[in-house]
């Protein structure tokens, strides 16, 4: 045990003096952190985050690479192991010394760059800080690990200086730690799953963003400890401790087997792209914990008015509303959206949505077209979409974080939701059911039975959009299609296909003799009766697209007679706009209340703080169209 | 020397590396208390032996025990009870002497008080001093003062005081010879001659990866064909005739007779009858110096050529 603490000691002395390790540990990632720190930060926190998680890494890199693997050569090509060569010791006490020095040089900087990020530019004070501790002493001392290796495989300072560039680089810029790993064309990212600094950035970026444990973490961490072991192994073994020991070229191939681990996960990983994923769910978290500011703006609230107000969003909650403008203290660090003119609601909510082709209901459909008509969702500011089936995989997708998707419950007989065709059947199915879709519903349904329908608390979908379609489907009238919204939305070989269909009549009608007076008249009296009504589209149905339908769906409500209030209330899915709540919003220019078409005029639409992308947001998908 | 089984002991000795035979079969014992020097040109195999008894180095053929370990098999056993002060070596730019001491005490069972040896090295008022800072003859003591710190008595010092000024050279000789006053073994291998000469109770010189001579400095001067020089001067001119001759032996007088210069075979009974000689013939005797044959003399004759060229 004695010459362990002798060698830690001394080393960690020798470490203290050599300006090289203050750059390379605190001068090196400090430039970076307040270059990156000035043009990321912000002082909002989701860029500090990306930007200590990349200093950290830097630092681990730095440490560990350069620390570990061109000391020992220096120390070999200096002849100073040859002194050790004659005492009583075995290589172990220096290599785990090398190790411990590494760790404890590491911790302060990692601390000071998290104090910094938290005082300097507001990021929170992690919340699993032993985590965070575990997971960073298992990558520098795994990087660290690897840089004994380097240096027992190399002859000379200089192939030690290339070896180390050739890890160095690609782990620095294709771990994530300084793009996100999402921006990185596919088969980099696959590349990127073979690198130990991927599998760390993405620990880290789990422990600062999204309070993960290191038992969330277990893959990367096991794979760091398991490079450690392999390291030191083979570091111990190729051991030299005079320069005129050589060693063969080939010698160098034994760092494939420090990266062995690495080898099996990232093979395992290109399949199940489970860590691709996860990288694009935390950039995903990160960008929801910006903070955003929207100033003087009219906010619908649970009153079902509309006030002056200013919200502020942080951490994809709604932080606090302001009734007067607040100082600008208050938001100078955040992304500031001017309000005036623009009103602000929770986002919408469609009720029913079937995934399937509006121009060919039974036709095939592709998981991208899927993936598309829900991002049409998000982008007519429509935030949760419930199905009726087949959206389980595409509902984890969106939970998970991995794609930019609505919120997608599931819905069907066994929730309760009933689809009826006419009065008598609706008064049937009162018993049973939950939600009635009467969309179907041909002829005026009683009063009596409207009232049974308030009494059992029914709730009642007419999804009168379903019926305006219907019958431009057998007029061969494609006005729907013409409404501004859904030009652009829809993809535009899919929008003519579409209009060629209706216009030949080839269209079959989701509803038969569909009436849309009627239908309206139903909802009118349903309202007046005190039905709970519930908003949704049945977009997917023939000629009824999806995402937009949901706006028709309210200007047909409102033109109906159901007063505005009513209709938001229903398209919103009963969400309000209230201090400590989910930062789901939609917000949009011009008043609803006195226009309801004014949402049709979609300014922003924010899914738990995240302003979604709009501009961008087909662009994965129209790819083959452009 | 004692009867009690030699310190080290080589036996067949043989080191090669590829073709080239660095040592090709030497064979000799180091007793207790001895210093023992390998003398040599560079190259000759000196370090190559030094560093085999060490165990840093693995033998190709040979039998060798040291403190009656193998160094091949029992290196870890036998660094720990020797002390060595290598050729290269260096320490750490940024160590200072006493850091360094107390880091290599701790790699041993046993050590002694770091601060008595540094004192008694004269490092002791270096004692915070970088290693990059200390001079030569500094450095070289603290490799002393590292070579000492397990408290060894056997001691390998390769090459003490090569590349040194002679005014620290002498330093260090008197560090030897006051380590072989505490009664240690020393093996010690130089390219110097008067090193040997001064130092080594028995030199071994070394040509080759052979040994091609060994014995006390004396023995080695004796058994060389090279002839002692003498030199006698008296007040008075000497008589012309009848100077005792030994057979082997030549006379040369100075023009004015008062100078003798005599090259003797065996100069010490030569010398008796020449003082014998100028004592009957009634001169006063001024000087006598005599001059053996060095162990250079004995080198070249050896090998036909210079120890250092």
């Amino acid at each position: 045990m004695r010459p362990y603490l002798a060698n830690i000691r001394i080393n960690l002395k020798l470490t203290m003096r050599d300006r090289m390790v203050l750059f390379f540990n605190f001068a090196f990632p400090l430039v970076f952190f307040f270059i990156f720190g000035q043009i990321f930060g912000r002082g909002d926190a989701s860029g500090i985050t990306q930007v200590i998680s990349m200093v950290l890494i830097l630092g681990v890199l730095g440490t560990g690479l350069f620390g570990a693997g061109l000391r020992a050569v220096q120390e070999r090509e200096q002849n100073i192991l040859r002194r050790f060569k004659v005492a009583p010791i075995s290589a172990a006490p220096l290599l785990v010394a090398s190790l411990v020095t590494g760790w404890v040089t590491y911790l302060p900087s990692a601390l000071l760059f998290i104090l910094l990020g938290h005082f300097q530019y507001g990021m929170p004070i992690p919340a699993q800080p032993f985590s965070l501790f575990a997971i960073l002493s298992l990558g520098v001392i795994a990087f660290r690990a690897v840089g004994l290796v380097i240096a027992s495989v190399v002859n000379s300072m200089q192939e030690s200086q290339v070896l180390v560039q050739l890890l160095y680089l690609p782990m620095l810029f294709l771990s994530g730690a300084t793009f996100p790993l999402g921006l990185l064309p596919n088969w980099l990212q696959i590349a990127a799953q073979f690198l130990p600094a991927t599998y760390l950035n993405t620990g880290i970026t789990a422990i600062l963003v999204r309070n993960e444990s290191l038992a969330e973490n277990a893959w990367p961490a096991t794979a760091l400890a398991l490079t450690t072991a392999v390291s030191m192994f083979i570091s111990t073994k190729l051991f030299r401790w005079e320069k005129e020991e050589k060693i063969s070229a080939s010698a160098k191939l034994w760092l494939l087997a420090v990266f062995a681990p690495f080898a099996v996960l990232g093979v395992w990983q290109a399949q199940s792209k489970e860590t691709i994923n996860k990288s694009k769910a935390l950039t995903r978290d990160i960008q929801r914990i910006r903070t955003t500011f929207i100033r003087n703006a009219r906010v619908f609230d649970d009153s079902g008015s509309a006030r002056a107000a200013s919200l502020l969003i942080r951490n994809g909650k709604i932080e606090e509303i302001y009734a007067t403008e607040p100082a600008k203290s208050v938001y100078e660090k955040a992304a500031v959206i001017e309000g005036a003119g623009k009103t602000v609601l929770p986002a919408l909510a469609d009720h029913l949505v079937e995934l399937t082709d509006p121009a060919a209901p039974a036709g095939p459909w592709k998981r991208d077209d899927v993936r598309r008509a829900l991002a049409a969702y998000l982008f007519s500011g429509i935030t949760s979409v419930a199905v009726l089936e087949d959206g389980d995989k595409f509902a984890a997708e969106a939970r998970q974080g991995e794609r930019l998707l609505p919120e997608i419950t599931v819905t069907g007989a066994t929730a309760g939701f009933v689809r009826v065709t006419s009065a008598e059947e609706l008064a049937k199915r009162v018993a049973d059911a939950r939600v009635i879709d009467i969309s179907g519903v041909r002829e005026a349904i009683p009063a009596a039975v409207l009232r049974d329908v308030s009494k059992s608390g029914v709730a009642l979908l007419p999804a009168l959009v379903s019926v305006e379609a219907s019958e431009q489907a057998v007029k061969g009238a494609p006005e729907l299609l013409e409404r501004g919204l859904i030009q652009q939305v829809m993809a535009r070989p899919r929008l003519e296909a579409l209009r060629r269909l209706v216009q030949s009549r080839k269209l079959k009608p989701a509803v038969e003799q569909a009436n849309l007076g009627v239908a309206s008249v139903n909802l009118r009296l349903a309202s007046a009766e005190g039905v709970r009504l519930v908003m949704g589209t049945g977009s997917g149905r023939p000629l009824v697209p999806h995402g937009p339908a949901i706006h028709r769906e309210l200007q047909l409500w409102t033109a109906a007679g159901v007063p505005a209030p009513v209709a938001l209330r229903a398209a919103t899915g009963g969400l309000v706009l209230r201090k400590g709540g989910a930062a789901t919003l939609l917000v949009v220019d011009g008043n609803p209340l006195a226009d309801i078409s004014a949402t049709e005029r979609v300014s922003a639409v924010f899914l738990k703080g995240e302003r979604v992308p709009r501009s961008t947001l087909f662009e994965e998908y129209d790819e083959d169209a452009k | 020397m004692t009867a009690a089984a030699p310190v080290i002991s080589v036996r067949g000795l043989i080191k090669s590396y590829g073709d080239f035979k660095a040592v090709r079969g030497i064979d000799f014992d180091v007793h207790a208390g001895e210093v023992f020097g390998l003398l040599g040109p560079n190259g000759a195999g000196k370090t190559t032996t030094v560093e085999i008894l060490e165990g840093l180095r693995q033998r190709t053929a040979g039998d060798v025990k040291v403190l009656g370990f193998d160094p091949n098999a029992q290196p870890g056993a036998l660094k720990d009870r020797i002390g060595v002060s290598l050729q290269a070596t260096n320490l750490q730019d940024k160590i200072t002497v006493l850091e360094a001491v107390e880091l290599f005490s701790a790699f041993y069972s046993r050590s002694i008080s770091g601060e008595g040896i540094l004192k008694r090295l004269q490092l002791w008022e270096k004692r915070n001093a970088f290693y990059q800072t200390l001079s030569g003859g500094q450095k070289q003591r603290l490799a002393l003062a590292l070579a000492m710190i397990n408290d060894p008595q056997l001691i390998f010092l390769d090459e003490p005081t090569t590349g040194l000024d002679a005014q620290v050279r002498l330093e260090i000789h008197s560090l030897i010879e006051e380590l072989r006053s505490d009664n240690r073994t020393i093996l010690l291998t130089t390219h110097y001659i008067e090193e040997a000469e001064k130092l080594c109770d028995r030199v071994a010189i070394v040509d080759e990866g052979r040994i091609i001579a060994m014995g006390t400095p004396r023995e080695l001067q004796a058994k060389t064909l090279g002839q002692s020089r003498i030199e006698i001067k008296c007040e008075q001119p000497l008589p012309a005739d009848n100077a005792p001759v030994n057979e082997g032996d030549h006379l040369a007088f100075s023009d004015d007779r008062r100078t003798l210069t005599v090259t003797a075979v065996r100069p010490a009974r030569t010398i008796v009858d020449l003082v014998k000689w100028i004592d009957q013939s009634g001169c006063e005797l001024e000087d006598i110096h005599l001059e053996r044959p060095t162990l250079e003399d004995v080198f070249i004759e050896l090998t036909g050529k210079r120890l250092r060229e």
